[in-house]
Parts: C-alpha cells; structure tokens; sequence
C-alpha cells in the first residue's frame, strides 16, 4: 500500500514502520475494531502525505541536486522485471497525475489495496456517496486514458 | 443516461455498475445479466482493472520486514482511569501526610503573639510593677524593718548627730 504510492523501498521501510508504531500508541482511539482495517489505512494515508510534503519542502532546498530515482526493485536479479516494474509504475503515476488528489487517492485504495466503499469513506473521512462519486469519475478518466495495452506481463511471457 | 427498455446499458451505467451495483434499477440490472454484449463490456472494463490491480501487486516488492515496536511497554499502556485514580490516591496520601506533621503546630503555635490574652496578662504585671516600685518610694525600709519608730523625745538635729559620728574636740 505504501509502496504503491512512493515506489521507494527503504522508505516504504521507515514509513510502514512509523505507522505501525503510531498505531500501537494509538489503539486505544480505535472505537470500532470491525473498521481496524480502515483506521490502519487512514494512519497510513496520512503518513504518506506528512512524508510527501517533507519531500517537497526539501525538494525546494536541493539546488542542483540530481533527484533520485525511483527505486525498483533496488536490486533485482531479473532485468525484464527491472523494466517491467519500472514501466508500469511510470504509467500508473502518469495516470494518477491527470485526477485530482481525492479521485486518485480513492482510486488506490479501491484497486490497489481492495478496500470497500465503506472503509474507503472511513480511511479518508468522507461519505460513502461521495466516495461513489470519486470512484466513477476516476474510473471513467481510466477508461479513457489509461493504455489498454497494458497487458499483464504473464501474458507477455 | 438512463436506460432505455430494449436497448443496451449505456457505457455510463456500466462503470456505475462496477461502482456498486445497488446503484442501479432493477430492469438494468436484470438487463446486465441477460444481455450477452452488456455483460462482456462490463467483464471487459473489470479486468482491465484487476489486470491494473495484480500488476501493482506484481511490481510491489516483498521483503521481509519486521516492526519494531516498543517492547517495555503493555500493548494497550497503561489506561487512563487507572492513572487518573492513581493520581487522586496519591494527591490524599499526601495531603493526609501534610496535615498529620502540621496538626501539632496548628495549636501551640500561637501565630498573634500580641493577642488579647497577652495584652491583659502583661497590663497587670505591670501595674503589680508599678505599685512595688511606688511602695519602695514612699518606703525604702524592708517590711522586717518597718516596726522600727523613734523615741518618742527625740529631736531631729543635724549637728549633734555629726558631732556623734566624728567627735572633733575629743
């Protein structure tokens, strides 16, 4: 979940580590433990925004610095993974950056992390309807733009 | 768009369908079963997206990973209600302490040391004072001695009585 988000497994690493840890410390606020799930993703959700916005902050100070590149996978054994990886992710960022951040937030977890509406609503604090009305309009942008040759790559083996 | 009796789901209503499907009427969703063409644009919009789905899960690269968390401490901490009555017991504790030690002191230590009581006592030692120091002046002899009175012929001279304590001509 978190990596799908930040592609970067040594972050991905620190991160899920602090969710972890502000969940432990926190348990005691989880009212319905049937929305565990939910409440674990809204815990993650905002970490990943607290790390992105760190990284944009000191993005701004990085003068001539060459950013780093996305990591996947940091050492892979197979080079067509290596590539396969890299390209899919590129184009699902691609994809996500043409919706507005609550469509794409919405749109991970419903096919990414397989939440359901209801835990969805809970994870970002919204009403189920209004989740409804993100997701289709996220899946109507996917129809539309994603590349429908994104064939899996079993099929292209 | 809504649907029309006859005709087929509209690709609007498709992706709503995979939304949830609740959000459809009976008729279309009857429809969506029967119609062999609605039902594959719809199977075929759905696998595109489990086609996304297990590619992210494919490209997601699994390490073992382990959390640390805090081992000293109980899963659940220690619970609020507990450290609040902790709290209340030892804030009793200690003001039961406080006044024990300082019950004592709370009588015999009279904090107006010019009370009242004090004035009263102190006036009449001085007054019994005053009274002693006045019976001294009007009468310097101890009491013993008091009883002591001239002879009844005696005559207060001076000269004699100096001549009696140092005889010149003698």
């Amino acid at each position: 979940m978190v990596y799908a988000r930040i592609q970067s497994k040594a972050d991905t690493e620190d991160l899920v580590q602090d969710v972890f840890l502000k969940a432990y410390h926190s348990l005691e606020t989880l009212r319905n433990p049937e929305l565990f799930k939910a409440w674990l993703y809204r815990i993650a959700v905002n970490k990943v925004n607290d790390f992105r916005r760190r990284q944009k902050f000191a993005s701004l100070f990085s003068f001539g610095e060459k950013e780093v590149d996305q990591e996947y996978p940091d050492t892979s054994p197979d080079s067509y993974d290596y590539l396969a990886g890299k390209q899919f992710w590129q184009r699902f960022n691609e994809f996500l950056r043409k919706l507005p951040t609550l469509q794409q937030e919405v749109f991970r977890l419903r096919f990414l992390d397989h939440l359901g509406l209801q835990e969805i609503a809970v994870t970002l604090g919204r009403s189920e309807s209004a989740v409804k009305t993100h997701l289709y309009r996220s899946i109507e942008k996917f129809k539309k733009e994603y590349p429908h040759e994104s064939i899996s790559t079993e099929e292209a083996r | 768009m809504k649907y029309d009796r006859g005709s087929h789901l509209s690709p609007e209503r498709i992706t709503l369908s995979l939304v949830d499907e609740n959000d459809l009427d009976r008729h279309e969703r009857d429809h969506l079963v029967h119609c062999a063409e609605c039902s594959e644009a719809r199977r075929h919009l759905a696998g595109r997206l489990e086609n996304l789905s297990n590619q992210a899960a494919r490209f997601t690269p699994v390490t073992p990973f382990k959390v640390k968390l805090p081992a000293s401490e109980a899963s659940y901490g220690t619970p609020w209600t507990l450290r609040f009555y902790g709290g209340l017991v030892a804030a009793a504790i200690c003001l039961v302490l406080v006044v024990t030690l300082s019950w004592p002191h709370l009588f015999t230590h009279n904090p107006r040391p010019y009370g009242n009581v004090n004035l009263t006592a102190e006036s009449a030692a001085d007054e019994k004072l005053m009274n002693e120091v006045k019976n001294l002046s009007n009468n310097s002899l101890p009491e013993s001695l008091q009883g002591i009175v001239p002879d009844p012929g005696y005559r207060d001279d001076e000269d004699e009585f100096q001549g009696f304590v140092v005889p010149g001509d003698a």
